[in-house]
């Protein structure tokens, strides 16, 4: 096992004034992450744009796939470091060979020289090296490859020491986690407000999940599939919250009360609303949801414009542009695909009305909502005193709080 | 609470948990040790036995054999009979899966597993069920009344009339949902073996019996220290066969008086119901039935948000089996039941026992009433 990780930092030449916050934030997540998963203490080295960080027991695989989920970073490198003395590197390079499971045929080497005053660059390091691989470890028979080589030999030239690698693990990149505010995340059973979630763990929003559960329309299966996708969802952030919205019992109450082919539309309407009043309570700022444009109808241009109108709250719909397949492509790589698989009882769908409007009535749709403004803010208060509150740890486990 | 659920278990009886307590503290001895403690022991689970095979009207030729479950039981003759590849069972799709399951396994072993027919009725067709049987078939099994529909199978007549043609064919019995309930026949000696559980009739979980011929062989599904007559190795639960024993007492003793309640219920049902619901349907005639089960489908409402909603009134029924209800397929039991398809998400079973109250049938006749009522208004598809 690795006593040495290197990790470089995604993003992080856009930041002036502010990288030391920023670079705190991020150190603060992987301390977080290599505590949880190391149980021992892990002592970090800021080097120029990277974390060092050395284990006694070694890295296990579990830290370094949880590192892959913090946003910011740009890879993880398990390394070995040696003095600045680049006749030392071949000697760490056959050991990591001579561990490989699986020889790779061809290889190359690239470097990465941040100590200025080393009297060679980054281009001599790494023809010298290669030069040095085939001469000094014939017995594994590489030959290079500049273009698709089966091996990278990553060195990497600090201050004081060469760190060699030749596995790289990629990260989401981004930014830090809790450095571009709290959002409110709407989530639904379905593929898309879970990919529009990770997105947004992409660019360093802390994350507040809000489910709207229509028990008892629908039953126990949907919250359990939310509780497995925040589960996944959770590992971006560092300790989140899920609420559940006890919601079935306004959206009767809301059907009795409206033309059954606005329903869809006051559904979304009523469920940011909720969403603006919890961003409000936790003094967040801002709502994410999973809309695509005219994916259904209720995502028409104009049923969203109408929408908006009345949401007193940034709505952020980070898959606006997206198409299905490309949304389903990015679920089965954060593996949230086959929960969102999973059959579950729909709500809306249950209430949905056989043509719902795509053109609403704006007046109709505004008036009603100006004059029930009272009486739902009233309800929707009620509702999320009601809520159950969930708290997800680091690794996704879920415990319920509320 | 209204608990409208009794088939899938049953609230235990008083003197079941009496003798329960008092036993799980008293009894504590093992009873296979041969001191006196466990010969003690032995021999009041043995004049249970006895006591047993006397309720079910036998008087020789059977023994008891203490199980788990009934799941167990089932599985123990259809997995222990020695059945060899190329044989013939015959099994009904409508049965428990404690039945199917194991004789799927035995099919995957190269055994031919053969199915049962019903008429429109969801009644047993006894002219395919002839055929099959004078025939070739190794084994039977019947369930003597279904636990989701309630149908009384005729099963003292089609076993006479099998056994005539066919002396070795075994016959399986599922009697759970009977036992305590509906007359067993078993003084003629045809039903070669015979489930009853201990939850189903107000005794505690964890425990069950088959009642098994003497002269049939099974191969056990637990090996050990040969309890049981080596059929199944475990140390006896004294307490909980006690317990059992006090239920099903007390069940067989109140027999006649509980199914007149409940047939009267049963009947204040099929009456009131349809007047303040009308869409509701009973798809089996009450005479074909056992007066603890009634089946209903509300052709307009799914079943599981009918039943949610009840549940938030605190009245609990169920949609299909307990034991399968998380599986949303189109239900191969109903299927065969004769139930149209489209109505297979929209089955409710009421099932009835000795605490149920006029009062409370009132109660869940109003509550569903209105409940479908309300989502019929909203539109609720
Ligand atoms: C007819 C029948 N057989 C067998 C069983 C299985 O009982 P258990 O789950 O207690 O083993 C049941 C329970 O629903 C049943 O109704």
């Amino acid at each position: 096992m690795y006593k040495l990780l290197v990790i470089s930092i995604d993003e992080l030449w856009l930041k002036g004034k502010n990288r030391p916050a920023y670079f705190r934030a991020i150190k603060k997540h992987v301390v977080d992450v290599l505590t949880h998963y190391q149980d021992e203490v892990i002592p970090i080295k800021n080097e120029e744009q990277r974390l060092i960080c050395t284990s006694e027991k070694g890295f296990n695989q579990d830290a370094i796939l949880a590192l892959q989920k913090v946003p910011g970073l740009h890879s993880i490198q398990p390394s070995r470091a040696i003095d600045l003395d680049l006749e030392k590197i071949i000697d760490e390079v056959d050991l990591e060979l001579a561990s490989m499971r699986e020889m790779p045929r061809t290889f190359k080497v690239i470097t990465k020289r941040t100590n200025k005053r080393f009297p060679h660059n980054s281009m001599e390091i790494s023809r010298y090296i290669g030069h040095l691989i085939l001469k000094k470890l014939p017995q594994y028979k590489l030959v290079v490859d500049v273009h698709k080589p089966q091996l990278v030999v990553s060195l990497k030239v600090s201050d004081q020491h060469i760190y060699i690698a030749t596995k790289t693990y990629p990260g989401i990149g981004g930014q830090p986690f809790n450095t571009s505010g709290h959002l409110i995340t709407l989530l639904s059973g379905g593929f898309d407000s879970p990919v529009a979630s990770f997105l947004m763990n992409k660019r360093g929003c802390r994350q507040t999940y809000l489910f709207f559960y229509a028990y008892p329309f629908v039953g126990q299966n949907v919250l359990d599939k939310i509780l497995k996708l925040v589960g996944i969802l959770g590992q971006y952030q560092n300790g989140s919250k899920l609420y559940v919205l006890p919601f079935g019992e306004f959206q009767k109450e809301l059907s009795d009360h409206i033309k059954p082919d606005y329903r869809t539309l006051f559904f979304r309407k009523y469920m940011l609303e909720a969403a603006a009043l919890l961003k409000s309570r936790l003094k967040a700022d801002a709502i994410i949801t999973g809309d695509v444009l005219s994916q259904v109808s209720s995502q028409t241009i104009g049923n969203l414009a109408i929408v908006d109108q009345l949401t007193p709250a940034m709505v952020l719909r980070p898959l606006i542009g997206f198409n299905k397949s490309e949304i389903i492509e990015i679920s089965r790589k954060i593996n949230t695909h086959d929960i969102s698989t999973i059959p579950h009882d729909d709500a809306c769908a249950m209430f949905a009305p056989k043509h719902p409007v795509l053109r609403p009535d704006p007046e109709y749709f505004l008036s009603f909502a100006k004059e029930n403004q009272v009486k739902y803010e009233v309800l929707l208060n009620q509702v999320l005193d009601q809520a159950g509150i969930y708290q997800i740890s680091i690794d996704g486990k879920i415990n319920q709080l509320k | 609470m209204i608990y409208l659920d009794y088939a899938a278990s049953s609230p235990v009886k008083e003197a079941a948990i009496k003798v329960l307590m008092h036993s799980t503290v008293n009894d504590f001895a093992n009873p296979s040790s041969n001191h006196q403690l466990g010969l003690d022991l032995t021999n009041k689970i043995n004049l249970i036995r006895e006591k047993m095979l006397n309720l079910l009207g036998i008087k020789r030729g059977y023994r008891v054999i203490f199980v788990s479950s009934a799941t167990e039981a089932n599985n123990l003759v259809i997995r222990g009979l020695a059945i060899k590849k190329g044989d013939h069972i015959l099994i009904s799709p409508t049965d428990h899966p404690s039945i199917k399951v194991p004789s799927y396994q035995l099919m995957r072993e190269g055994i031919n597993v053969d199915a049962l027919e019903h008429d429109e009725e969801g009644l047993i067709d006894e002219k395919h069920l002839f055929e099959k049987t004078f025939l070739k078939e190794k084994l039977l099994a019947l369930s003597y009344v279904h636990n989701q529909s309630g149908h009384i199978f005729q099963i003292d007549n089609m076993v006479k009339k099998i056994k005539e043609h066919n002396k070795n064919i075994h016959i399986h019995v599922d009697g759970v949902q009977a036992a305590g309930k509906i007359n067993i026949n078993m003084r003629d000696m045809l039903i070669d073996s015979l489930t009853i559980s201990s939850h189903k009739m107000g005794g505690p979980k964890g425990i069950a019996a088959l009642i098994l011929r003497e002269n049939v062989d099974l191969h056990p599904l637990i090996l050990g220290g040969g309890q049981e007559y080596s059929l199944r190795s475990s140390t006896l639960a004294a307490p909980l066969i006690f317990a059992f024993f006090a239920a099903f007492c007390e069940a067989m003793e109140k027999k006649d008086e509980l199914n007149l309640k409940l047939s009267n219920l049963k009947d204040y049902i099929m009456e009131n119901l349809p007047k303040q619901c009308p869409e509701v349907i009973f798809p089996f005639a009450k005479a074909i039935t056992s007066h603890h089960i009634l089946m209903m489908i509300f052709p307009k409402i799914k079943s599981d948000i009918l039943i949610r909603h009840l549940e938030m009134k605190k009245i609990y029924v169920s949609t299909s089996s307990a034991c399968s209800s998380k599986n949303n397929k189109d239900n191969e039991v109903f299927t065969h039941l004769k139930i149209k398809s489209a109505y297979h998400q929209n089955v409710i079973r009421l099932s009835m026992g000795d605490e149920t109250t006029l009062e409370e049938i009132q109660t869940f006749i109003n509550e569903i009433s209105l409940i479908h009522q309300d989502l019929i208004g909203i539109g609720v598809r």
